[in-house]
């Protein structure tokens, strides 16, 4: 897969309208491989013909539920599943989330929220970006790259490499690029511990970072402080 | 038990001094009657008639006895009669002698009546230069008793009345204490059951003893509470589950509102006009989709079935994440976040169900967002006083008027303040027209879940500051 509108999809929910409604939403989108099914049994049909890529899934079926086919369907391919349910509780997203689902988008919803979160899982799974399940990511920022495979930073001057706190940050910021991230959730990401005791520590770890990524550490372009919240990786000038 | 236990002692204490108080009371009365009956002795009138006197009166003039005119006045005035027997046993002189009073006597007369009676007249007699001065009172006016005491007797008496006073003192707090531990005995089942029925305990009551049927009543109340209890649940509930279950159907076609205004939202073949009101229709399905969320929350809330799940978690990383959400969320320009986290929050970690918490700290920084459309610094401070973490949210916008916060603490049902008077009985319920304060009362209902308190500090009938305690 090349692009993630190539990705097949197929939607399983059984509400007609909601049905078309949803695959007229993805088609605007971009996504061209597009199945429904508003039963288990059609479904499964349509599962056996043509695996699909990703399958966004109902909770609430007329011959069966959604957690079962889930698990049904998980056995026969390791396939990203975002469940899309009216079924608000808290135990049923965990239910959903516990099972192994990718996503767990409760109804009403926007469509922007849907698709974004259905870009987000296809670049995770099948695209390249941290975590993702093969291919290697690089961070561009300005003149200097980032390899997060190998945990090095190339920039005109040469190449140096990153220490394994440096580069957890790093990740942590990329994923969440253009966002804050707080002081605790980055410690949590690379200590799994909470802010209190290691605040000194991240400073030190930052400014260090910066010096590896940033053309002038005292002025940084990238790794910016939110003042008492935490720090933010600028996106870049295309994205 | 410590009420009942409370009790006991204020009884006993109370029988204590009553029987102190009475016992008091007579050895009062007694010193009052000994002083007064000295002074009545020490009357000189009184005194001056007496016997001795009378005695005195009587004088042999050469010729015959004559009676002073005052001492003859008292003797007929106070007495029955008077007469003088001389040293032969005669009556040489009389006053008033009635005539069964025989005129001689012999020494075993003298003897016998100078200790009980003369013909019933009980007598005094009084020595005279010539013989026996007697007078008698009236029949029936005085009891006489021979009475002796042995001297050493009398010496310990004031003794052995000291003992006395101190047996009975001991007798009482004997008693007081004995019918006291019994009342408790007695009481201890019933008590133990009304504190059960404090906290909602079914209660099994053995009824027998004197208070049986006390008991037989607690159990009747106690099976009346639980099944009031069950009643209520099941309303409860069924409002929990109707309010869910409507929220849960409204859902898929809510969802099919919202995508189709997003799509006329964005279809271009659509004037402006068209697009606007496309998304209009979809700011409103979501402003109905929130609303449905917090109406489902603040209903399990309410009535107790929203599952906490508390686990330690720092009051410092749940604002710092709440600023970056605003932040990453586009927090318009017109408004400015400020955070001010005191150095000793940084350790501080509470039990509390985070996701709800946040939930409640962003409804409050929301609100200052959607009731200030053109802006103000919204300031959040974190601070460590008295055992307790407070969390201080401020802005300098318009603020919450005093009347959103009292439709807060008004009870469901009452109406609110200034809208159309209570219904007489009978008469269909109003529903009142106060301010929506939903977003508030789930604050409040998220705050007193996790055991803390919801303060609004107000200047001038508007409060631009809220201060949540949370115990540590």
């Amino acid at each position: 897969m090349n692009h993630i509108y190539e990705c097949r999809i197929l939607i399983i929910d059984d509400n007609q309208q909601l049905l078309d409604m949803l695959t007229s939403i993805l088609q605007k989108e971009g996504y061209q491989f597009l199945r429904t099914a508003s039963d288990c049994k059609s479904a499964r049909e349509v599962f056996a013909a043509e695996t699909p890529d990703l399958i966004i899934l109902d909770v609430m079926l007329p011959d069966g539920d959604g957690f079962s086919l889930f698990q049904e369907f998980r056995v026969q391919a390791d396939l990203p599943i975002l469940f899309l349910s009216a079924r608000d509780q808290d135990n049923d997203r965990l239910l959903g989330l516990g099972l192994g689902a990718d996503d767990y988008l409760t109804k009403p919803f926007l469509p922007k929220e849907l698709t974004l979160r259905l870009a987000a899982i296809i670049r995770r799974t099948y695209l390249s970006g941290p975590g993702a399940r093969s291919g290697e990511t690089i961070l561009t920022l300005g003149d200097r790259s980032v390899h997060f495979d190998r945990g090095t930073v190339s920039s005109p001057q040469g190449e140096s490499s990153l220490t394994a706190k440096e580069l957890l940050i790093l990740k942590k910021l990329y994923e969440n690029r253009g966002r804050i991230v707080t002081f605790d959730a980055l410690c949590d990401a690379v200590w799994g511990d909470g802010y209190y005791t290691y605040e000194n520590t991240l400073m030190v770890h930052i400014r260090r970072l910066r010096e590896k990524i940033e053309a002038d550490p005292s002025h940084p372009r990238w790794l910016l402080t939110a003042r008492g919240i935490g720090y933010r990786l600028e996106k870049g000038e295309t994205e | 038990m410590k009420d009942l236990l409370k009790i006991c002692r204020r009884y006993i204490m109370t029988a204590i001094l009553t029987v102190c108080l009475v016992l008091g009371m007579n050895i009062l009365f007694f010193f009052v009657y000994l002083v007064r009956e000295n002074m009545y002795k020490a009357d000189e009138s009184y005194y001056s008639w007496r016997i001795a006197r009378l005695s005195e009166s009587l004088v042999w003039d050469g010729d015959e006895y004559a009676l002073s005119a005052e001492a003859a006045e008292q003797i007929d005035a106070n007495y029955a009669f008077a007469m003088l027997i001389d040293q032969q046993g005669s009556v040489v002189w009389s006053r008033n002698l009635p005539d069964e009073i025989p005129l001689s006597y012999s020494l075993s007369d003298i003897a016998s009546m100078t200790r009980w009676y003369l013909k019933d007249y009980p007598v005094k007699v009084w020595e005279h230069p010539d013989g026996l001065f007697v007078i008698a009172g009236a029949k029936d006016s005085l009891a006489k008793y021979d009475m002796a005491i042995n001297v050493s007797t009398l010496k310990s008496l004031p003794a052995y009345f000291g003992a006395y006073l101190l047996c009975n003192l001991l007798m009482v707090i004997f008693l007081s204490v004995f019918f006291g531990s019994r009342l408790y005995t007695s009481m201890k089942t019933i008590a133990g059951g009304i504190e059960n029925l404090h906290y909602q305990k079914p209660l099994n009551l053995p009824e027998r003893g004197a208070t049986a049927t006390l008991a037989r009543k607690l159990n009747d109340a106690s099976i009346l509470l639980f099944r009031q209890k069950l009643a209520l649940d099941k309303r409860d509930n069924a409002r929990t589950e109707w309010i869910s279950g409507v929220s849960h159907d409204i859902r898929t076609p809510l969802s099919l509102i919202m995508g189709h205004a997003d799509s006329l939202e964005k279809n271009p073949s659509l004037d402006s006009e068209g697009q606007k009101e496309a998304a209009s229709i979809r700011e409103n399905s979501v402003q109905i989709r929130n609303l449905i969320a917090d109406l489902n929350l603040t209903s399990k809330l309410e009535y107790g079935s929203y599952p906490l799940r508390p686990a330690a978690c720092s009051p410092a990383a749940l604002i710092r994440s709440l600023a970056a959400w605003h932040i990453n969320n586009g927090l318009p320009e017109s408004f400015q976040l400020e955070i001010d986290i005191s150095p000793e929050m940084e350790g501080v970690t509470i039990q509390a169900d985070a996701d709800l918490l946040s939930r409640a700290f962003r409804n409050l920084t929301g609100n200052s967002i959607r009731h200030n459309p053109q802006g103000c610094l919204i300031r959040i401070q974190a601070a460590l006083a008295s055992g307790m973490a407070v969390l201080r949210f401020s802005d300098t916008g318009s603020g919450i008027p005093v009347s959103v916060i009292k439709t807060l603490y008004r009870p469901a049902s009452s109406p609110a303040a200034g809208d159309t008077p209570a219904p007489r009985s009978g008469a269909k319920q109003i529903p009142h027209t106060g301010p929506h304060v939903m977003g508030l009362r789930i604050v409040k209902q998220i705050v007193e879940a996790h055991g803390g308190r919801l303060e609004f500090e107000l200047q001038k009938d508007v409060c631009h500051s809220i201060k949540i305690s949370l115990p540590v």
